[in-house]
Order: structure tokens, then C-alpha cells, then sequence
């Protein structure tokens, strides 16, 4: 199925919750604020929120600014 | 001490983290600075280097956490930001930037306004970015932001303070905190703001693009200094004609005639 991982779309299979994708690309799930369909997530529901087809992810955090 | 928010700030500079060569040098510069406000933004992480997180080695307890809006074009972009700072950190504190037009980077004052309303109801710490309007600053005010921050100038032109007469004008009539950010691009624009008044001076690009970051940031903890004790020393006024430093008194062919 597709989703969408901060705004590119991603080919994933099924039954892969938030925290799977988090550590699949290597991010430290503590550095990281995520938002699916525009919802913000709190860590506690990484793992237990499946993705489904035309999901939207944002993976956001802190950087350098003014 | 400069209080905002009912938080005391030993420092009156406050610094920005963007456009650092690298972490590195960014925490030394900070740490130059004495600063005890620091400003963070969000944005998407890169994908393909997702190991690279600068921000997790900010000491919190060193300073107040800022984050800020910037990518904001409307206030609707600022307040999902705004709830994704506070999601990711914990803090209330927000600089509210709302910027629709990249080229020039001003702040939408309707959208600022509406958004620091919102926001203010929802229990953030509202500092609102804004042009050098003292209407505007007023209204700011009127809906509960806990400080304002009008532009010296445009942000990233290290042009100094060109909007001083407004500037004058806001200091006068704040009943908050006015911290003028953007624009200042040396220590002696920070000074001259801090002699005009203002309570405190965000600055980023003067300080991160220096060729000595670190040695920069002292030379602006140094102007903030130097311009706020001006402040509190009660300036001399100007005047268009001279005034003598060396005494007058007498006549002067008299006083000098041991040189005839």
C-alpha cells in the first residue's frame, strides 16, 4: 500500500505501525514529533497506530532557527 | 532583571541557532553569549541523514527553549506548528512568525494577530514577531502576548535598527517587554537598541555567519551591556550647538594670558 512520509509517497506493506517506520529509518523515536493525518501522536501511540493506505506522515523536529 | 512571563533573564540577549557552520560551533557561540533565551525551528527530518539531530544537545536547563513558527504563512500553518513545538518539547514558550512572503520574510500583521489571540487562549507564552507598527504592538498587547518583537530590519539584511522612529514610538506606549529582532547586524546596533530602551535583542545571522561566531557573540553580549546600563545611566541629551567640556569662566584672553 501507499502512504505518504513527509510529503513523498512511500510503497510500504501492510501492518507496519508508527514506531516500525520510525526505526526503520534509523530515527531516534525520542528526537522526533509525529503528526499522521494531522494528528499529533503522542509516543505512547507510536506502536499501537497501524498505518492504512493514503496515510500521511510527518516525521518533524527541532533545527537551527531564528 | 528583565522578566517576561513572570521568567527572569539574566541576559538581554537573545540568540538564534540558525545558519551555523555546525553544532559545534553553535553551542560555543551560545555559550559566548551568556544568552538565556534560545530559538529553535521545526521542519520535516531529512530523510536520508536522519541521524542528525543538533537540537536534542541543547542544555534546557540552561536557557529558555524558543521555538518558533518560521515556514508559517498563515496563522492556521502557525498554530499546528505552535502544537507540534509544545507536543515535542513540553514548553508554552513560542515565537510566533508568520511569513508569507519568502523574499522579504515581513510578518503578516492580521495573521500575527489572530494567531497570537488563539494561541494565547490555548496557554502558550506568545512572543509575536512583527513589523515596527505601534498599532499593531498595541493590539498584540490588548490580546495577551507576554512580549513583542518588532524587526529592525528586514530578517537576515544585518541592516541594524531602520525602523528606529516606530521603535521609539512602541518602547513608549508597551506595557510588555519589547525585544527588537531582525535586522541587527552588528554590537552597536544591539546597543543602540538597548540605549532607545528596548528590553532585549534577538539576533542569529550577525552571529552565526561571522567569521569568529564565538568571538562575535561576546562582542554582542558586550553592546547589549553597554547599551543597557547607557539606558539606566540617564544619557546626556543632544543639543545642535556646542557645549564647552573645558571650563569658559572669565575672559578667556585673561585665563590664558600666562601663554602671551
Amino acid at each position: 500500500m501507499d502512504i505518504y512520509i513527509n510529503g513523498k509517497q512511500q510503497a510500504i506493506n501492510s501492518k507496519h505501525s508508527v514506531e516500525q517506520i520510525i526505526l526503520d529509518f534509523n530515527i531516534e523515536p525520542s528526537t522526533v514529533v509525529v503528526e499522521l493525518n494531522k494528528q499529533i501522536l503522542t509516543p505512547e501511540e507510536y506502536n499501537n497506530h497501524y498505518l492504512t493506505d493514503g496515510d500521511r506522515l510527518e516525521l518533524i523536529r527541532f533545527v537551527g532557527g531564528g | 532583571m528583565l522578566n517576561i512571563a513572570g521568567t527572569e533573564f539574566s541576559s538581554r540577549l537573545f540568540l538564534g541557532t540558525g545558519k551555523f557552520s555546525s553544532s559545534e560551533m553553535m553551542k560555543n557561540a551560545i555559550e559566548a553569549s551568556n544568552t538565556k533565551m534560545v530559538t529553535v525551528a521545526l521542519r520535516r527530518v531529512d530523510l536520508t541523514n536522519p541521524e542528525d539531530d543538533t537540537m536534542t544537545a541543547l542544555d534546557r536547563d540552561k536557557y529558555t527553549f524558543l521555538p518558533n513558527t518560521s515556514g508559517a504563512r498563515n496563522a492556521e500553518e502557525a498554530i499546528r506548528l505552535a502544537n507540534l513545538a509544545r507536543a515535542a518539547s513540553g514548553t508554552k514558550w513560542l515565537k510566533l512568525e508568520v511569513t508569507p512572503d519568502p523574499r522579504t520574510l515581513l510578518p503578516d500583521p492580521i495573521e500575527t494577530l489572530i494567531a497570537t489571540e488563539h494561541l494565547v487562549k490555548d496557554g502558550f507564552i506568545v512572543l509575536p514577531y512583527m513589523n515596527a507598527d505601534p498599532i499593531l504592538s498595541l493590539r498584540l498587547q490588548d490580546v495577551g502576548a507576554a512580549a513583542v518583537m518588532p524587526l529592525g530590519a528586514p530578517i537576515g539584511t544585518n541592516q541594524g535598527v531602520l525602523t528606529k522612529f516606530q521603535i521609539e514610538i512602541i518602547i513608549d506606549q508597551a506595557n510588555v517587554p519589547v525585544v527588537v529582532d531582525a535586522g541587527i547586524g552588528a554590537p552597536s546596533h544591539a546597543a543602540m537598541a538597548m540605549e532607545m530602551g528596548a528590553d532585549a535583542v534577538l539576533v542569529n545571522t550577525a552571529i552565526s555567519i561571522a567569521a569568529d561566531p564565538v568571538a562575535m557573540a561576546k562582542a554582542f553580549a558586550q553592546g547589549v551591556e553597554a547599551g543597557r546600563t547607557a539606558f539606566e545611566s540617564g544619557m546626556g541629551r543632544r543639543s545642535k550647538m556646542a557645549q564647552a567640556s573645558s571650563p569658559l569662566d572669565g575672559n578667556i584672553s585673561e585665563d590664558l594670558g600666562f601663554l602671551l
